[in-house]
């Protein structure tokens, strides 16, 4: 049997097992703890095929040169708005925006760039703004939003100079442009 | 909503590709099974732990914990942030209940965005995809960041 499977199975049954012995002492948490569990596979369920088969057709057809001249170490301030822009374009959890940053990488994307990408992905999100501002108030929300910004660019650049050196001694993108 | 339109998209762009290439499109499906069969394990055991962790820590309980105001209840809030790692949906609503049990806005400013940006339960899951050096970095900068933001509101607002 394919390995992958296999450990797939061992999870659940790991986790089957916990929650049974769990509701020896505490009945109502495990079955809460469980209906978390299963709502929860039911929406990664829901978004993440979907996102993988997208991704998978983005690798086949899509060359590397395009993701490089959009993304790559030349891409400047404008390769910093398309990794915004992808990044507060798209709804569903963090998790599965890191399958999407692996391909970006592989096909040329500097780090600083998939940084900002995985970033906006998680907490700027344009149509949340309304939601934010809904729960606590629209100062606040416009307040964070002001704040996160430049904070996950300076991130991203941050990260890159950390990690991989060679790209950042090249001119900044606000330099450039 | 969301879901099914990315699952509208997924199927017209496989039926655009089959038409006009059908090695690629089956080279695409092979590729998203064999990564979605890797993804599967560690995503089986997140979600378990963090329906663990939310069933086993109620919201009331956490609302406790922070009515007091001040440096204890920011660190906490954004200690918790940086625990759990949720979706933006299921994170401002939270954040509502919080302030109205007497969180202060200058916390739960840094509680979204080490809630939403830092995640010690996905860490294996980011590790897994781009290593345990670019893992550790991004996290631990995205926490300085949600700290220094939560700084700036509580001087701001």
């Amino acid at each position: 049997m394919n390995p992958k499977i296999r450990s797939s199975i061992l999870v659940t049954t790991a986790i089957l097992l916990i929650h049974l012995l769990l509701w020896i002492p505490f009945p109502g948490l495990a079955v809460q703890s469980a209906g978390q569990w299963f709502s929860g596979i039911a929406q990664v369920l829901a978004i993440v095929p979907s996102v993988l088969i997208l991704i998978g057709l983005f690798d086949v057809w899509v060359p590397k040169e395009v993701v490089e001249r959009g993304l790559g170490p030349a891409s400047g301030l404008r390769g910093v708005g398309l990794a915004l822009l992808l990044g507060t374009g798209s709804a569903g959890p963090l998790y599965a925006a890191f399958p999407i940053g692996i391909s970006l990488r592989e096909k040329g994307a500097r780090t600083a760039n998939i940084v900002i990408f995985l970033g906006a992905w998680a907490t700027i999100k344009i149509p949340m703004l309304m939601m934010e501002s809904a729960f606590l108030g629209t100062r606040f929300a416009m307040l964070r939003l002001a704040l996160t910004l430049p904070g996950i660019i300076a991130c991203g650049f941050a990260m890159e100079f950390l990690l991989d050196p060679g790209t950042s001694r090249e001119p900044l993108p606000l330099v450039r442009a | 909503m969301f879901p099914l339109f990315l699952l509208l998209a997924a199927i017209g762009g496989i039926a655009v590709s089959w038409f006009l290439d059908r090695g690629r499109t089956r080279a695409a499906l092979s590729l998203a099974a064999r990564s979605g069969l890797g993804l599967l394990p560690p995503l089986l055991a997140l979600v378990a732990l963090v329906g663990l962790t939310i069933s086993a820590v109620p919201a009331s309980a956490i609302g406790e914990l922070f009515q007091a105001h001040g440096t204890v209840g920011f660190f906490l809030l954004a200690g918790l942030g940086a625990l759990l790692t949720v979706p933006a949906p299921i994170a401002y609503p939270l954040a509502g209940s919080l302030h109205e049990m007497g969180a202060s806005l200058a916390a739960l400013a840094s509680f979204i965005t080490t809630l939403t940006m830092v995640g010690i339960l996905t860490a294996p899951l980011e590790i897994k995809s781009f290593g345990r050096r670019f893992t550790m970095i991004r996290q631990s900068l995205s926490l300085l960041l949600a700290l220094l933001i939560g700084a700036f509101m509580g001087v701001l607002l």
